[in-house]
């Protein structure tokens, strides 16, 4: 009897999962894919990915009561604290996503660098993750300003200073570019719907190319950069399925960091005034800024910039391992030193004036 | 191709910048407005500097509706350089919104800043008179249900979430 009734189980099961295959088609994710994929470092990128989808649903909730006139625009987030049911929690989600997604992107670039993932075929994808970098660091740039405290206020006069000093590159950050919208409805436009619009487009291009390309094999002493489509001991559902764990542990992680931190909000800002320091994604750049001024601004990221864009043009070896490409690895050590040392002096260096010098 | 593209991009990089450094100059004439928000029939005052001694600036409002006529400013020399700090009573009827204080010369010498109109003053008294690093003292207390439920999520989330990594392929 028992039997009968397992067997009528495992029947229905297998029906169901024909439906589900005859629909789907999730059959088609079961293609090979390398084993090391499924390592955390080879995961970064899935995981922001994820990090972002978290980013998109609660931004959804959070705009439905945002107000981005400057008369109204920093009661808006103490209205979201104050009065929307879970609009703290829900804020304070996004707030810490935004933080850890910039980490998991960063680590992802600086695996990708490290284990030479960009070399050909993969250099286009390169470049499309430079592209995603610059948009998850204008998110964050544009999300600080949204909620007009101190701190968001001077980032706008920061940018609206280095749009001026651009000329008419600079032209969409600076109040002149239209009579008829502020530069803060501006920036909210751009970080509800042109970022992401753009993100959309260039994470569908980074996907495309990975799975046309294959995950780069790994980087052993004798390993050369290939394509490696259809190639591994593993399987991509796998691979998918490691990501949505990690996807799962991050909700966790930012949703009980928002119960014990929630996203912190300043005092209505002020005008002018100087007196904060820029949140730490960019606070590196502060030393330089002290010493150029808001030049600075457009400078050192332009070179820095010019140089993650140099990496597939100065280091064409087909080699993959850390080992046979120690100058450009040497190189890049240096320059985030160089930037976590900057990073450290603007923390123990005063706020300080800086526009208009 | 191959050889020149690279090159032609990092030149057009240089002179974008190079043409960067040069808008720059010192010298520009700037303009701020206190407050930066108001309402209607309150008064503004516009602070000019950077500008040369005896340059008279139009100082209009525009915004999508239009131009409004505030007045003139003449900059005069203080030290090195000359400015000036000029009140205006903006009018009654202006209509709540976004404007761009503007300050022309003749000449076509152009600079603006941001000025907001809302419909009180008590919106407008928002703005603090001294700038603070401090945070919001905000009732950010989350009731013990809320706080119940997104622990039991987040473990669930995380309990789920290792499980998926663990499981064998």
């Amino acid at each position: 009897m028992k039997t009968n009734v397992s067997s009528a189980q495992s029947t229905q099961r297998q029906t169901f999962n024909e439906w589900l295959v005859e629909r789907t088609g999730w059959k088609g994710l079961t293609y090979p894919v390398p084993a090391h994929a499924n390592k955390i470092w080879y995961l970064l990128g899935g995981i922001s990915f994820i990090g972002f989808l978290i980013l998109f649903a609660t931004g959804i909730y959070m705009a439905q009561f945002y107000n981005a006139q400057p008369g109204d625009a920093h009661q808006s987030p103490v209205y979201l604290i104050t009065g929307v049911p879970l609009g703290d929690l829900i804020r304070s989600i996004h707030f810490w996503t935004a933080q850890i997604v910039t980490v998991t992107v960063v680590l992802h670039l600086l695996r990708i660098l490290y284990t030479a993932s960009f070399k050909r075929p993969r250099e286009l994808n390169w470049y499309i993750g430079l592209g995603l970098l610059s948009v998850t660091l204008g998110a964050v740039y544009t999300g600080s300003v949204l909620k007009y405290d101190q701190e968001g206020l001077e980032a706008l006069q920061h940018s609206k200073e280095a749009g001026e000093l651009m000329g008419a590159l600079g032209a969409f950050f600076t109040s002149e570019f239209s009579r008829s919208a502020s530069l803060l409805s501006r920036l909210f436009t751009t970080h509800v719907s042109i970022l992401p619009m753009i993100f959309a487009v260039l994470i569908g291009a980074h996907i495309y190319l990975i799975n046309q390309h294959g995950i780069s094999p790994k980087a052993t002493v004798d390993a050369t950069a290939r394509k490696t489509k259809g190639e591994g001991e593993s399987r991509f559902d796998i691979h998918l399925r490691s990501m949505i764990g990690y996807g799962l542990i991050l909700l966790a992680v930012v949703m009980s960091l928002a119960l014990l931190l929630p996203a912190p909000i300043g005092q209505h800002g002020m005008p002018g005034a100087e007196v904060t320091k820029p949140w730490w994604m960019f606070v590196w750049l502060f030393p330089a800024e002290a010493a150029l001024g808001a030049r600075a601004l457009i400078i050192v990221p332009a070179l820095l910039g010019l140089l993650l864009a140099l990496v597939p043009i100065l280091d064409r070896s087909s080699y993959l391992s850390p080992l046979k490409r120690k100058g450009i690895l040497i190189g890049a050590a240096v320059i985030l030193l160089v930037m976590i040392i900057g990073g450290i002096i603007a923390v123990l260096q005063p706020a300080a004036e800086h526009l208009g010098s | 191709m191959k050889t020149t593209l690279f090159p032609s991009l990092l030149i057009a990089l240089l002179i974008s910048l190079f043409s960067a450094s040069i808008v720059l100059a010192h010298g520009e004439p700037t303009i701020t407005v206190d407050p930066t928000v108001t309402s209607p029939g309150e008064q503004i005052t516009v602070i000019g500097a950077d500008m040369e001694d005896g340059e008279v600036f139009r100082i209009t409002l525009e915004s999508a509706s239009g131009t409004v006529q505030l007045g003139e400013a003449t900059a005069l020399k203080e030290g090195e350089e000359a400015g000036f700090a000029v009140v205006f009573t903006l009018p009654d009827d202006l209509i709540e919104g976004f404007y761009l204080l503007r300050a022309t010369t003749d000449e076509g010498e152009t600079t603006a800043a941001d000025l907001t109109i809302v419909s009180s003053a008590d919106q407008a008294n928002t703005v603090p008179m001294e700038a603070s690093v401090a945070q919001h003292t905000l009732d950010r207390s989350k009731p013990p249900l809320l706080i119940g439920l997104v622990i039991v999520i987040s473990l669930l989330s995380a309990s789920l979430g290792v499980w998926l990594i663990r499981r064998p392929g």
